[in-house]
Formats: structure tokens, sequence, C-alpha cells
């Protein structure tokens, strides 16, 4: 007896790849953006910091509904885009970038915070000793960092595979293209005789979970074994 | 009395799970049928109370020529995507999926397809140009200065859209009834007209 | 060697200006905590910026206000070693000693690895993870990561506060073998006068952002300005005598003409060291005693009397200039002038000893 029907691996499938591809997206931005906000005080800074944490309180339907003021193809990125030759609405590329914009404020807290924890004054030595500051951010602020980097990829990872609302309201439902797990999960829902699949698919959604933090976990606890302090 | 909103599908199974509703109106036969299987709603006080037409809409600036005809060459009639309700489950869009497959349109149709959860997203996607084309109920084309309408859909080319109301099954309150018998009435026949719905029954 | 300072730095507590010439090749820089020792080194080093400022490093601009110069700390080649040995905690032993020598060229570098993990004996430490060493072996590595980044001075932020006096006396002899050795100027910041002495005469002496003096420390530490501050945490005498013989409780040395007992030290014949005598340990007198315990009686003639508080320093020059604390009582029952003949009484255990002259 399979495990799963055929279009379910494709749902399985879909889903990891737009996961994967959030995080990837995700998680330089937060980088950046986390080390301005830790290490660096400007005008305005308060605002910046509100701004990255909108996706966290606006609710996911709204949040799709602004994606599509700023990315359809009347949005106001829209003309560039379509010079470009990008399509986001109704393709999965649009489906990776609701989920990487609503995972944003919640690798960039993990980003942010493991980076005030690096020692400034490591970095004040790395300069002394000849690394301009990009040297020293490549060698001595990111491999510090590198636990709370695991958290927040984790965190992305596992909010872009739950994401649905803001997802729906941009892109649609289309088998294939955008169907992730709950979106499947919900279609399958509101169908009279859709339950089995639906539990099925809910079990699936478990274990990616616990995979994904487990595996975070795992990585986050190497790299801070790598700098234990006695 | 308390109003819940929501989808058809949604809507049942909270009731079938035990949600303390007096009255339930659908969009969709369907899902009016599974909860009367399974005992759920007293099917003595069932009635067929609204119907509704669909129509075919467009950006309003952006309309094209359409004929309701197997002939027609639906698929270089525009560009894009063709929105609609999600013809898995959501009742709107399983009557456009029948008018597409009674016109023969559905082969060229069913890979272009942007189903939405429900109508309002339809309409926002037809709004924003994200597509040039959607099927919605005339009720919500209507009332939308944002999209024109493009053609309506004739009744037979999909089965009837009713939408039924009955009490639900367990002890009711005289309000309830009075409420079943107040959407009934002429002063609410008026206020459905407005909004594009056809009434059924008479009182 | 010459350094150029003139920093001007606007802080919370108080206005930091310096504007010195350091041309030794240890300089200290000596003040009490929260005098803006830190800062100083940090602005030097490029990691703080002046308010205005020139720095000048053997005829290379580090920075210049009035013509927009701002060397970045990379670009300095001023090694820094901190209190904090502040060791890259994610590196081995290894990887960070070479931090710094991988970014400089190999036709600039001054040093090999070898050669500094030879000196400063590291070689055990190599594979470690860095956070595994001990106090000293990591101010030792932090040592050897600054020089093997060939810098052209030393910049050093009272490196071994955090360590006990055992670990202090066995890191000092790579110190100086540093100065001596590697010929690298060395700017070089304590809070404790002994520790300063065992490389350096050459001092300046900081106190709420201002330079309070700068020269050899026989002449510093007469200033009246300079003697409060090293009352708390030193001896304000620094005798340099040299060892004519040694019995089992004390030992005879020579200050210029005079003869001193010094307490019992284990140093050859013609051993030359410093030995350290607190201003209020000093007895006064206008004639020789007689029947007394002290056996040191250097005679001298009264140079300065200056008042400070609530004391009267007398500044005596036995061949060597001595400060004395006394009352003011004392001062007028004594009738003690400038051009007086005086006696100092220094019992032999008032004496500490001190580094070896080198």
């Amino acid at each position: 007896m399979e495990i799963l029907s055929p279009a379910e691996w494709e749902v399985l499938g879909l889903s990891l790849r737009v996961a994967l591809a959030s995080v990837t997206l995700t998680l330089p931005v937060a980088v950046g953006v986390g080390w301005l906000l830790a290490r660096c005080d400007f005008r305005g800074k308060l605002l910046v910091d509100g701004l990255c944490h909108l996706p966290l309180v606006l609710p996911p339907v709204v949040t799709g509904y602004l994606l599509l003021l700023a990315f359809g193809r009347r949005g106001w990125l829209g003309p560039v885009l379509e010079s470009l030759g990008i399509r986001l609405a109704f393709d999965w590329k649009g489906a990776v970038l609701a989920s990487a914009v609503v995972a944003f404020p919640l690798s960039l807290r993990a980003v942010r915070l493991a980076i005030e924890h690096v020692d400034p004054r490591l970095e004040g030595v790395a300069r002394t000793l000849g690394a301009g500051a990009w040297r020293v951010f490549f060698t001595v602020t990111l491999p510090l960092a590198a636990p709370g980097l695991w958290v927040g990829a984790l965190l992305a990872f596992a909010r872009s595979l739950g994401e649905f609302g803001a997802t729906i309201t941009f892109v649609a439902n289309i088998s294939g293209q955008t169907r992730t797990i709950p979106a499947a999960i919900y279609t399958y829902l509101n169908q009279p005789a859709g339950e089995a699949a639906a539990l099925r698919l809910v079990w699936i959604s478990i274990g990616l979970s616990l995979a994904a933090l487990v595996g975070s976990e795992w990585a986050a606890r190497r790299s801070r074994n790598r700098q234990a302090t006695p | 009395m308390s109003l819940s909103f929501g989808g058809s599908s949604m809507l049942a199974r909270q009731i079938e799970a035990g949600a303390p509703a007096d009255l339930y109106l659908s969009a969709s036969l369907d899902w009016m049928d599974h909860l009367q299987a399974r005992g759920h709603i007293d099917s003595t006080t069932r009635i067929d109370l609204l119907g509704n037409h669909l129509v075919v809409v467009a950006p309003r600036d952006e309309g094209f020529a359409l004929t309701l005809a197997p002939t027609f060459d639906i698929g270089g009639a525009f560009a894009g995507r063709l929105a609609l309700g999600d013809p898995s489950h959501v009742p709107a869009g399983i009557y456009a999926m029948q008018a597409l497959q009674a016109l023969g349109w559905w082969p060229a149709m069913a890979h272009r397809l942007a189903p939405a959860g429900d109508v309002r997203a339809v309409l926002a996607w037809v709004e924003r140009g994200e597509c040039a084309a959607g099927i919605v109920y005339t009720s919500d084309a209507t009332t939308n200065p944002r999209v024109q309408i493009v053609a309506t859909i004739p009744d037979s080319l999909h089965i009837p859209i009713r939408y039924p109301v009955a009490l639900v099954a367990g002890p009711t309150t005289a309000a309830a009834r009075r409420r079943l018998d107040t959407l009934r009435s002429p002063a609410a026949q008026a206020v459905f007209h407005r909004h594009g719905f056809t009434v059924l029954t008479a009182q | 060697m010459t350094l150029t300072l003139r920093l001007q730095r606007q802080l919370p507590e108080f206005r930091l200006d310096v504007d010195v010439i350091c041309q030794e090749p240890v300089t200290a820089i000596y003040g009490p905590s929260g005098a803006g020792k830190t800062t100083l080194l940090n602005l030097v080093s490029g990691l703080a910026r002046p308010d205005t400022g020139y720095v000048e490093l053997d005829g290379d601009v580090l920075y210049c206000s009035s013509q927009g110069t701002d060397r970045p700390p990379e670009a300095r080649r001023l090694g820094f070693v901190f209190q904090d040995d502040l060791l890259f905690p994610h590196l081995s032993v290894d990887a960070n000693l070479r931090f710094g020598y991988e970014r400089v060229q190999p036709a600039e570098r001054r040093f090999e690895p070898g050669q500094i993990i030879d000196l400063l004996e590291i070689g055990p430490l190599l594979g470690r993870p860095s956070q595994q060493l001990s106090g000293g072996e990591r101010q030792r590595v932090a040592l050897g990561r600054a020089l093997l980044s060939s810098p052209r001075m030393l910049l050093m932020d009272e490196p071994l506060a955090s360590l006990d006096q055992g670990l202090k006396s066995r890191i000092i002899p790579y110190l100086r073998h540093v100065r001596s050795d590697l010929g690298i100027p060395i700017l070089y910041v304590s809070h404790s006068v002994a520790e300063i002495l065992e490389l350096t005469r050459q001092v300046l002496v900081l106190q709420q952002g201002q330079v309070l003096a700068h020269g050899d420390f026989s002449v510093v530490s007469q200033d009246p300005r300079v003697l409060p501050l090293l009352d708390e945490f030193g001896f304000e005498n620094v005798l340099p005598v040299e060892i004519l013989n040694c019995k089992e409780s004390a030992c005879t040395a020579r200050c210029g003409d005079q003869m001193l007992r010094i307490p019992f030290c284990d140093r050859p014949v013609g051993t030359r060291l410093f030995v350290g005598v607190r201003a209020d340990d000093i007895i006064l007198a206008r004639q020789p005693p007689e029947g007394l315990s002290v056996r040191n009686r250097l005679q001298g003639m009264i140079t300065e009397i200056a008042a400070v508080g609530a004391t009267r320093l007398v500044t005596i020059d036995v061949g060597h200039p001595l400060v004395v604390k006394v009352t003011p009582e004392a001062v007028a029952d004594l009738a003690l002038a400038p051009g007086l003949a005086a006696w100092c009484l220094i019992k032999t255990h008032s004496l500490r000893l001190g580094p070896e002259i080198d």
C-alpha cells in the first residue's frame, strides 16, 4: 500500500521546495537587517524595526493583499517585474515570496539577538589585526553568531511550511504551483470525503517540523560547542 | 439573534461538530444534503430560498468580446488565468466548472485556472488586473464598480444555483421559526432583489 | 621611533586633551582608573575617533582631523593587546595566531610563527581550542597574535591586570624579550608602578584626560601633582642601588656615594636594581641621631618643601632625590627650609626590592 498518493507526493515536494527557497531568500536579508539593527544607530531605527515586524502583527490575508498591491501586475513593482520577465502571481515563486515575508520577522529576531551577543571588542581586535570591516563580518561576527542563524533558519522554515493565508490571497491555490501542505489540507477539509487525506498531510507536517527542529538544534549545538567556554 | 458568516463547507462542519446554530443558510445544495443525510437539520423545514446567476467579469478598463458558444475560441480571448472559486469545494467554482464543461471550454481552461478560496478573492484579482477574466455571481458583480460584466451565463449550463435554508436539528425556539418566516417575507425579498439574488419561494 | 599624539575628545566625565611626542622604545601610560588611558589607546589604534587631533608615527600620518585623514584600524599596523585576552573563541590557538599573520604581505612580514611561538613558549598549545587555556597562556597567545601581524608598534592595555602575581612575574620576562629582542616600540598602560618599572623608566601620567607629567620616572614622581596618585599604588621613591655584598639577613648596597642596608635578596654582587621606599616611611632629622635601631642614614640637602593638602612634602637630594612626607608642625619645629642639610632615616625593612636595572 502506498504511503501517499501521487497528488500528495506533489504537495509534499512543493512544500519543501517553497520552504527551502523561502529560507534561502529570508535569511540573508535577516542577517543584513539584523546586523544593521544590532550594530548601528541611526535616525528612524525604531521605525525600521517596527516595519520589519509588521508581517507578524498583520492578519496573513492582509499581508497577502499588500503583496498583491506591491508585486501584482498593477502593483508598485509590477512594471519592474514585468520588464524582467518575472511573474509572481499564481506561481510558486509568489508562494516563496509570501512565505519569506511572513517568516522574516521571526528569523530577524533570532539573528539580531545572536549578533548582539557577539562581543564588539572581538570585532575591534580583528580590525587591529588587519581585517577590514567585511572580513571581520565574515570571519568573526558571522561564525560567532552561527547558532542564532540556525535558529532563525528553523523558524523561517517552520513558518513557511505552515504559511497559508497570505499565500492563498496572493497566488491562489493552484495544484502543482502553489498548493502547499496547508493549502492542500484546507482543500481536502472542504471536501466531504477528504478527512483521511487531510489527516495524512497533517501527520507529514508534524514529521517535517520535528525533523527541522531536531536538525536545527543539532546544528546550533555543534556551532555552540566550537565556542564553548570551560 | 447573532449571525455567523463563513464558507458553506466550514459552517457545515461546524454544525456537524455541534456548533450552537439555529438556522443554516447554505450556498451549496451538497453541504445541505450532507447535513440532512446525517440528521443535523430538520428536513421538514428545508426550502430553497434564493437563486443566483453566474457572470463572466473583466477589469473595468480591459474588457473583451465573449460569445457563449462551444465554437468560440475562449483560449485566445484573453491572456493569463481565469479566476474562479476553487472547483474542488467552493460552490461558485463548482457551478462555474459545470458551465465551462457544458460549453466545451474545460479542456482549454482546466490548466489556466486561478482557484480562489472565496468569491471575494476572485473579485480582487480581476479588479487588480492579475486575471483578465473571472467568474462570479451576479450579486457580486453588480455592486462592484471596478469590474465589468462581459457575459451572463445561462442557468441551463449548470445545475441550478440554489441557496437552501433549514432549521438545525434539535430543540428550536419560536424566535428561530419566526426568523425563518421573516426571510421569506416581501420586505426580505426586496432586499435580496436589490443585491442581485433571485427569490424562489414567495410566502 | 617617533609617535606624535595630539588628541582631543569630549567624554562624559571630562575632556581628554593630550599633546605629547613619544620617542622611547617603551612609554608607560600611568594613571588611576577612569583617567582615560584605555580611551587614549583606542584613539591611537583607530578603534575610536577623536573630536579633533593628529596622530603621526615615524612620518606616517594616521589621523589628521583638519585634513580629513583617518586611516582605518586595519591599515594602521598597530598591534593591540587587551586586559581580556580577547582570543577568538571559535578558532584554535594556531588559527588565532595566524589571523593577523595571513593578512600581512609576505614581503612585509617581520616575524615568522616559529620565531614567536618559541619566544613565547606556546608551542604545546597550538592545536587546542582557545577556550581551554589558562589565563597566563591566553595572554601569551594574545601577545603572539598581535606580534605576528607585524605591527610597527604595540599598544598594551593593562595586559597583566587580570593575572595573579606569580603569573605576572612569569610573563614580564616575555615582555622584556619583545622590547629588547624584537625592537618593537610599546605603549604600555598600567596602574601598577612596579609593573611599569619592570619595562621602562619613561612614564606618561594621565589623570582626568590631562597629561600631568611626561618623562623619566625619577623626575615625574617628584611632581607634587603626581605624588598623590603614586601613594595609592606604589612607592613614591625609587632608588637605583648596586649590591656590594650579602649576609643572611640583609645586603649592603651602594646608592651613589652612600651606603644602604636593604632586605636580603639572593642576587650576585654587582647587581643593579631599584629599591622603593614610601614617602611616609622616611624620618627626617637635622642631626644624625644616636642610639636608634635604624641602620640607614642618608645625608642630603633640602631642595624644596611643597604643601599638599594637610601634609608637607620635603624633597631632599641625597645624591638622588627623595621625597619625605612630614607634618606642618614638624616643618615648623625643625625649622626646615630649602638649602638646609638634613638626614633621612630609613628602616631596612621599609625598603622594598624592585626590578633589576639592565
